[in-house]
Parts: structure tokens; sequence; C-alpha cells
């Protein structure tokens, strides 16, 4: 299969203003990290909070511009583009937030909320569309002509999942929609975008820290540690066999209610310390597994056949 | 009752109606602005028409403020007064508020260079004294109401340009407008249908304030001969003339001073009830 969208050794580094004096501290969000993506699958991409999961979402789709490397969309260099060149490609992209709460400006009507895509690209019968996607998502007709208070977070996620998916997108980041909603709605938003996927061919870019989701969704998972890709494999195969100490934490850490052979899994600290200083395993102090090599040489990403890539020093 | 009712507007309404002070506020100006309009059907005296015979007239039936030094009723002058001051007020803020929001609006959308130039920029107006910039203005562009006007409006658009770049700046980053621009919107889109419009709630508050700043400038150029040349009349030069005959002729000034000080009272109750009602965080 082709790889509908590549990263290659993307890099980005904010500035801080909150050093003694006003001084700048630079904070690493993502540094080297590459992608393939390929058509018609989801691939997850977890971590913990901060790790720099939602810079690289926003870095594909052109929200945010990389210090360094590339991002291709159909084999198409669409990184460093301006706004202009970048819009014949960009239609064919779409994201959905986390929070859909401020994810709708709360002074549109939804139906030109929805719209918005369309309108942009002057597509005729915008109504007719929309009104068409509003049934798909399972929302009542007359949701076009009203205003986003009037609906419940899961109803605003829905419309939001119409909003990306109205003008025909191939691909979407959808970066973590669910976690912001109750468990019970998750799972109805979970199901709605894994039909979704299957009637419209769409590749997902799924972002979350929950584990338990894209284990639902995902066919490929990837998983990014302070700005890296540490592990990369099969859904099934990460979640049984990990072989980074960090994604075993990760697995480690979700709450489950059935207990593997009367015990639950051993749960190591979660504690965050992010104190690193150049070389280095970047999970170095947090690690169990340490060993000398892990504190002086940051290890590169082996590529072990079968989609797996794995960056320790252990394997 | 219904969902409406929870709207943002609609508390805002709400909160308003609750507001004496502000509604007091808001008929005031209501009435002012209905005898600005219907000024001369009020008054069966023109603004201009002296009468050498009835020249310092105290307030009595006929001239209800008294006559002026000409002859002229003190009552016609101060409405047709009203419709100098009230319409300079009016156009100076449109000015103010355009200017105010362009430059806001750059400033906190676009960032970076375009944003310190412009902020160094507004910082520079606010250091030099508005009065003395606003008098060697009109005297570069000589004495007129729409010079007066455009003055008003020229010098009084920089904290409202503050208020609207902070607004941007929070705005920008907010996930609607990032769905905007996946959406391949223009910034032009972006600015005027998804920041804009969520953004002028602390405009309204900057706008009603500004109203009554104006006045009270229109009146003080006026009132130093800057402003509106006689014979037309604004409160600023009823005054001003007026402060000659002060001991014999107390009405000369007094009503003027009054409509002024009425008039800019409830510019600022309504202004206050407003920033009250539109500020989130002081919820009952």
């Amino acid at each position: 299969m082709d790889n509908l969208v590549e990263v290659k050794d993307i890099a980005k580094t904010y500035k801080s203003l909150d050093g003694v004096f006003g001084m700048e501290k630079p904070v690493v969000a993502v540094n080297g990290v590459n992608l393939q993506i390929k058509k018609g699958e989801s691939l997850g991409l977890v971590g913990e909070s901060g790790c720099g999961k939602t810079t690289v979402g926003k870095i594909i789709l052109g929200l945010e511009k990389p210090d360094a490397g590339t991002v291709h969309f159909e084999n198409k260099k669409i990184s460093g583009l301006s706004s202009k060149e970048m819009f014949s490609t960009r239609k064919y992209m779409q994201i959905i937030f986390q929070d859909p709460f401020a994810s709708l400006n709360p002074r549109i009507r939804i139906g030109s909320a929805i719209g918005e895509v369309l309108t942009v690209y002057g597509v005729k019968d915008t109504e007719k569309l929309v009104k068409q996607m509003i049934e798909i998502i399972g929302l009542p007709e007359d949701t076009y002509y009203r205003y986003p208070h009037e609906f419940s977070g899961g109803q605003r996620q829905r419309i939001c999942i119409a909003r990306a998916l109205v003008g025909n997108p191939k691909f979407v980041v959808c970066d973590e929609p669910v976690s912001s909603l109750d468990v019970s709605v998750q799972a109805q938003i979970i199901n709605l975008l894994k039909e979704l996927k299957e009637e419209l061919h769409l590749t997902y870019l799924f972002i979350s820290h929950d584990l338990r989701v894209v284990k639902n969704i995902c066919d490929r998972i990837t998983v990014m540690y302070y700005g890296k890709i540490i592990e990369e494999g099969d859904t099934d195969i990460i979640y049984t066999e990990p072989l980074h100490p960090y994604t075993e934490l990760l697995i480690s850490a979700v709450p489950s209610m059935i207990m593997k052979n009367g015990v639950r899994r051993k749960r190591n600290a979660v504690s965050s310390v992010s104190a690193i200083n150049g070389e280095g395993c970047p999970f170095f102090y947090r690690c169990p597994k340490r060993i000398e090599k892990c504190g002086t040489i940051t290890p590169v990403l082996k590529d072990l056949g079968n989609n797996r890539k794995v960056a320790c020093w252990n394997v | 009752m219904n969902k409406r009712k929870f709207s943002p507007r609609g508390k805002v309404w709400g909160k308003i109606k609750n507001n004496r002070l502000a509604l007091l506020g808001a008929s005031v100006i209501l009435v002012l602005s209905l005898m600005a309009i219907l000024g001369p059907m009020l008054t069966p005296f023109g603004p201009e028409e002296q009468s050498i015979s009835e020249r310092l007239l105290a307030p009595h039936s006929k001239h209800i403020c008294g006559t002026d030094e000409l002859g002229r009723d003190v009552f016609s002058r101060m409405l047709s007064g009203a419709r100098v001051s009230l319409s300079v007020g009016f156009i100076a803020v449109i000015i103010s508020s355009c200017i105010g929001i362009i430059i806001g609006a750059a400033a906190g959308y676009y960032g970076g260079r375009i944003d310190s130039v412009l902020m160094r920029f507004v910082d520079i107006m606010l250091s030099i004294p508005t009065l003395f910039l606003i008098l060697i203005l009109s005297v570069y562009l000589g004495p007129s109401i729409i010079n007066v006007m455009v003055i008003i409006g020229l010098t009084g658009w920089m904290d409202l340009s503050r208020l609207i770049r902070a607004e941007f700046l929070s705005l920008k980053k907010r996930e609607y407008v990032l769905a905007a621009r996946v959406c391949g919107a223009s910034d032009a889109r972006i600015i005027f249908k998804h920041i804009l419009p969520n953004a002028l709630a602390p405009v309204f508050v900057s706008v009603i304030f500004g109203v009554g700043g104006a006045i009270l400038a229109e009146s003080g150029l006026s009132f130093l001969g800057l402003g509106v040349q006689p014979p037309d009349a604004s409160w600023g030069s009823i005054l001003a003339s007026g402060k000659d005959y002060i001991e014999r002729a107390w009405w000369m000034t007094v009503y003027p001073g009054l409509a002024i000080f009425i008039t800019i009272m409830a510019y600022n109750l309504l202004g206050e009830g407003l920033r009250d009602a539109l500020d989130p965080r002081l919820v009952e």
C-alpha cells in the first residue's frame, strides 16, 4: 500500500519566556519524528501529556511550522507551502479536536459551521450536503438552524465530526476526540468514527493518551516520549509484547477490570521526571531496566521488520 | 422557560434589566437623542434668532433657560448644540473604533514584527499628552465640526486597539479558529467571521465610554474656541460665551454645564452597567 502521509525528521522547539528575568528557555516539543501513514489505515499516536503528539498532528496539517523536516501528502511535499499553495491539498485533510466546547464558534449556526469547508471551496448545494451529513452523524434535522450552546458535549463532538467529514477528506487527524467525554458517550463516538472510516474510506491519525481507546480503533500504534518515537508496531503485538520499558509502563497503567492470572499487572509509579540534558535516552531517569549506555548515548529507532520499530538499547 | 434564555446575549440583557442605574443612563441617552433629533420642533425660537430687546433675560415662561447677551434663546441653542455634541460623540467614536479595531486586529492576529511595530506606535501615541495633540492638530487643520470629529477620533483609539489585540491573541488559538484554518478559510474570513464577532463585547463597553469622552472632548475644544465656530452653537461654546456674564446671567453657564454633566453621567452609568453585565467573573 502507498503511504498517504509521510513525515520525515520533523522537529519543533517552542520558546518559553518563563525563565528568570524573561530569559528564553527552549522547550522541545518534537525532535526528529518519522511517520508513515498508509492509505486506509488508522495509526494511533500515544504518549503522556506534553510529549509532542498534538504538535505532530498540527505540523502535518500545516497549523504549525516545523523547525526542520518535511511533510508529504500523496507524495507531494506540503510543509513550507504558503496557504495559497496549500489550498488545493488542504481540502483532503481535516481535524477533530479534543474539546467540543472550544471547537465550535458560539456565534455561528451549526449549519454554516459544518458547511464552512464547502463554502470556502465554493461547493454548490451546501445546504443539502450538510443536512445529509447531519443525518449520517445521527442528529435531528433542525440541528442545522441551531447554535452550539444548545448541544451537549457528545452532540457537539458529532457536529465536529460532521464538519471534518462533510468535505470528503482522505485524511483526518483525531486529536484526543473522546478524552473530554464521559465513558458511555466515548463508546458511541468511537463506533461512529469506526463506521465512518469504513464507509468513507478514511485514513486516521488517532492521537490519544488513552490506550483502551486506541486499541479499539487503530491498526498500528506509535508511542512517543518526550518528542521522540520510542516504539512502533501493530496494535495487537504492541499490547501483548511491548518491547520498550515505557510502553510496558503505559500498558500496565491502563486500569483493567479483569485481573490476569488472578493478579493485577505490576504497576510502576508514573512520576514525571523530564530532566534531560542532551545525550542519552530521554526515558533514562524513569526506566527500571536502564543500563550504563542509556545515560550517555541516545538509542536509535531500530527496524525489527514486520512494522516493528523500537528505540531501546536492551532490545 | 426556553433555551434562548441561556444564550449569552439573553444573560447580558437580563443583567442590564436588573441594573437600575444603567437603565436610567440608557433612558436619559434616549431622551437626549430624541431631543437632539426633534430639536427645532420643541422650541419656537431659532438658535441664531437675535432679539436685542430681550438680552440676558433670566429664565421665565417664554425663555425657559433664559437668553444670552445677543438675546438668543439659550434652550434653543442648547438643542442645536445637542445635535453637534451627540453627533461629534458618535462619529468620533466610530472613527476611533475603526482605527482601534484594525490596528488591534492586525497586531493580535499576525503577531511577530507587525505586532511589535504597531504596539510601539500605540505606546508613542499614548505618551503624547492628548490635549496637547488635539490642540496642535486643530490649529493645523483649522477649527470646524468635521475636524473636531476627526481629531477626537484620531486621538482616542489606543486603549481600544490594546483591548482588541488582547482578545485576538487569546481567540486566535481557540480550536474553532484552528478548525476554520483547516477548512481553508482565508485570513479575512477568520478575522471577520470567527474572531471579531467574539471579540466585540469589550468593544461595546469601550464605545459607550468613548462616546461620553468624545462629547467631553468636543465641549472642551469648543470652550477653548477650537471647535464649533460662532454663530453655530455647541454646549462647550455656549459655556464659553456664558463665562463672561457668569455674575449677571448664571443660566448661560449652568444649563449647558448641566447638559454636559447629565450626558456624560448617563453614558458612564450605561457603560458601567454594560461592563458588569459582560464580565463573566461577576456571575451571581
